[in-house]
Formats: structure tokens, C-alpha cells, sequence
């Protein structure tokens, strides 16, 4: 279901070399067919509004109730040994949850990194994208003495239909989702786990 | 700051049992955002505890006003902490690892919402699941609120519909004397 790229060392290298830290962009990852599935899915997915210090937005349950959202997640369980190529690491399991983004919407600055969950690799699936805002951003950190004393934003990454991001998780890997400010943003979004 | 007829220690003294009961209280009209102090904020932009404007005030008349009123109000005796002046526009919020980084652990925290508009999100206290504090932020609001070493605060993110509004905060921190 999932169209990794054909050159798996070459994206490698990518992932490893990209800044502020490593990731990856792979456009058209699904099929037209199942990304028109998928989106139709969302449609019938129950979300639950949450919020907290750091994010207002809706998501499902975990995973998905909905089939073709259930089969994109259960194509990331099959791909762990691709993406461990692709990532550097051993990876034998992931998880993923489908988001809605609407208007004034967001996800502040953090790092996915808990110690006691083992997160390894995160990735964000894109499929409606917003009119306006909703780009996942990351940052370039400053660390001294254990104590991040500077963050810029260093690369926005636009939350585009058929977009799948592979990033790294770790302390300094901190990254947003911007604010929605028109239209609506829906994900699948999860992690893997060694 | 505080207006009247909250600035009567008898008038306090009538609300303590309240305070007594919830450990902390919310006011409105408590204070006159009028008098706010005219005075230079800078940047604090990190991008994982917050982003906002603030100045620490040395003003000793008004952090011993702040001071009476809370210790009337809690029959508590208070030292002074800090004095803290925020200002949240479009884009700004603070997270509880900001406040874990100044917070008391013992005492009192009182705020005053000094903001001409009311147009912003509100400030959050929470100390544990599902015990949560929400002040809401309206012009003249007084929130006086206890704060222990489980309790952490957050200013919740202003979204783009907050325009060109902005919000002052002003912040008083009291350590319980005994």
C-alpha cells in the first residue's frame, strides 16, 4: 500500500544527513485510489476534541476504527523493516492515530522523546491539507549544560495531500504543528517503536 | 491596583472561607487595569517553555499592597516572591515547564489581569488528572491562587482570532511565612 522509495540508501542517506535533525519527505506515498479511500474514511472516524498545554486538535482512537485508516496503519506494522533501513535503527512495532485539524488548531513545540515509552521514529501521513497554516515545523536547538538555552525555526514542512515525514525522536528533535488558520488538516500520525 | 471594596481587610476576611474551602478564589472587577504600570517588556521566545513579553517590577509600594490584600484574604502570613509583569499577543503561550523553572512551591500566587480587551484565552492551573483551574482572562480579574509543589500553571496558546489584541498579566508570588 505504501510506495517507499525505490532507492532505500539513497532516502538513508537523506534522512540521516537532513537538518536541524534527521527526517524524511516522501510525497505520493499512497496511491490515488487509497489516499481517495482514506480521506473518504475520515469523514466517518470518530474524534474526540483534546486538549492540553500543548495541543488543541481532534483525534481517534488507537488505532483507527475506520478500515482504510486501519490498513495504512497496519501497512506501517508490515514496512518496520523498511523504515528501520530507512531510519538506522531496529524498529519491530508502530502505533498511529488519525487527527482533524480545524481552524486555530495546534500542536506547540516538543520533543516526542519519553524515556519510559520508547518512541523511536516519528511519522505524520498527510492527506486533506489546510488552505492556510498547519505546517509541521522544526527547530534548531542550542543545548548547554543539559538545558536548551536556544530554539529557531530552522524548516517548515507543508502539511501536503499523499505526504509522509519520518523524523528522528531525541531531546533536541523539537517540532510543532502551526496553527490552522483556514480550512482543515487531517493526519495519520503515530510512531515506531524498537 | 486593588479596587475597592476588595482593598478592606474586613471585606477580605468575609471571602476567606471560600478561599478556605477551594484555596483559591477568582474576583472580578478586583483590580483597575487603568493603573498598570508603564514599563519596558522584552522578548522571551524559547520554544519549548514560551513565547511572550514580560518585565520583573521592583515596585515595593505594589507588591506590599499585593501582599496585604493576599494575606487578608488568607489570614496567611506571606513573604514577597516575585513581581512579574506578562503580556501575550497572537502566537504566544507558556508551557508548565516555563513555570517549573520560577514557580513557587509553597504559597500564594495572584493575578491580576490588567488587559484593556477581552480577547484572549485563559491561564490554566492543574495538579493532576482532572484537577484543574481555568482563569479565564476578562480585564480587572483577580485570581489568587494556591500554589504547591504539584500544582503547575500554563498560559494557553492565542490563536490567530486574538487579532491585535493583547493580555497583561501581572503576577505576585507570596511564600507562606510558617
Amino acid at each position: 500500500m505504501i510506495r517507499w522509495p525505490s532507492d532505500l540508501d539513497g532516502a538513508a542517506r537523506a534522512f540521516r544527513s537532513a537538518q536541524p535533525f534527521a527526517h524524511l519527505v516522501i510525497d505520493g506515498a499512497v496511491a490515488p485510489e487509497d489516499l481517495r479511500r482514506m480521506s473518504l474514511a475520515f469523514e466517518e472516524e470518530p474524534q474526540t476534541l483534546m486538549e492540553n498545554e500543548i495541543y488543541l486538535h481532534l483525534r481517534s482512537s488507537e488505532p483507527p476504527l475506520s478500515e482504510p485508516l486501519r490498513d495504512f496503519c497496519a501497512a506501517l506494522q508490515g514496512s518496520c523493516a523498511t523504515v528501520a533501513r530507512l531510519c538506522g535503527q531496529p524498529l519491530s512495532r508502530c502505533d498511529g492515530s488519525a487527527y482533524v485539524y480545524l481552524p486555530g488548531h495546534y500542536l506547540l513545540p516538543h520533543s516526542d522523546s519519553r524515556t519510559s515509552e520508547g518512541r523511536a521514529v516519528a511519522y505524520a501521513f498527510y492527506l486533506d491539507e489546510p488552505a492556510a497554516g498547519g505546517a509541521l515545523e522544526l527547530f534548531d536547538c542550542e543545548r548547554r549544560d543539559g538545558e536548551i538555552v536556544r530554539t529557531t525555526p530552522a524548516l517548515r514542512i507543508e502539511a501536503r495531500s499523499n505526504r509522509l515525514v519520518l523524523f528522528e525522536v531525541h531531546d533536541l528533535a523539537l517540532h510543532q504543528v502551526c496553527e490552522v488558520l483556514e480550512g482543515a488538516r487531517t493526519s495519520i500520525a503515530g510512531w515506531f517503536y524498537p | 491596583m486593588i479596587r475597592a471594596p476588595f482593598d478592606r481587610p474586613e471585606v477580605l476576611a468575609k471571602l476567606r472561607p471560600a478561599w478556605s474551602a477551594a484555596r483559591s478564589l477568582l474576583l472580578p472587577g478586583a483590580c483597575d487595569p487603568s493603573a498598570r504600570p508603564r514599563v519596558e517588556l522584552r522578548d522571551f521566545d524559547l520554544a519549548h517553555r514560551g513565547r511572550y513579553a514580560f518585565a520583573d517590577l521592583y515596585d515595593h509600594a505594589l507588591h506590599a499592597e499585593l501582599r496585604d490584600f493576599a494575606a487578608a484574604l488568607t489570614g496567611a502570613r506571606l513573604l514577597d516572591g516575585s513581581l512579574r509583569l506578562f503580556r501575550f499577543r497572537r502566537g504566544s503561550y507558556a508551557l508548565f515547564y516555563d513555570d517549573a523553572k520560577s514557580r513557587l512551591t509553597a504559597g500564594v500566587e495572584v493575578t491580576l489581569d490588567l488587559s484593556e480587551d477581552l480577547c484572549g484565552p485563559p491561564a490554566i492551573y492543574a495538579s493532576g488528572p482532572g484537577q484543574r483551574l481555568e482563569i479565564p482572562q476578562a480585564p480587572g480579574l483577580v485570581a489568587v491562587v494556591e500554589r504547591s509543589p504539584s500544582t503547575f500553571r500554563y498560559d494557553r496558546y492565542f490563536p490567530a482570532e486574538v487579532g491585535e489584541g493583547e493580555v497583561l498579566r501581572l503576577r505576585a508570588a507570596f511564600h507562606y511565612a510558617d
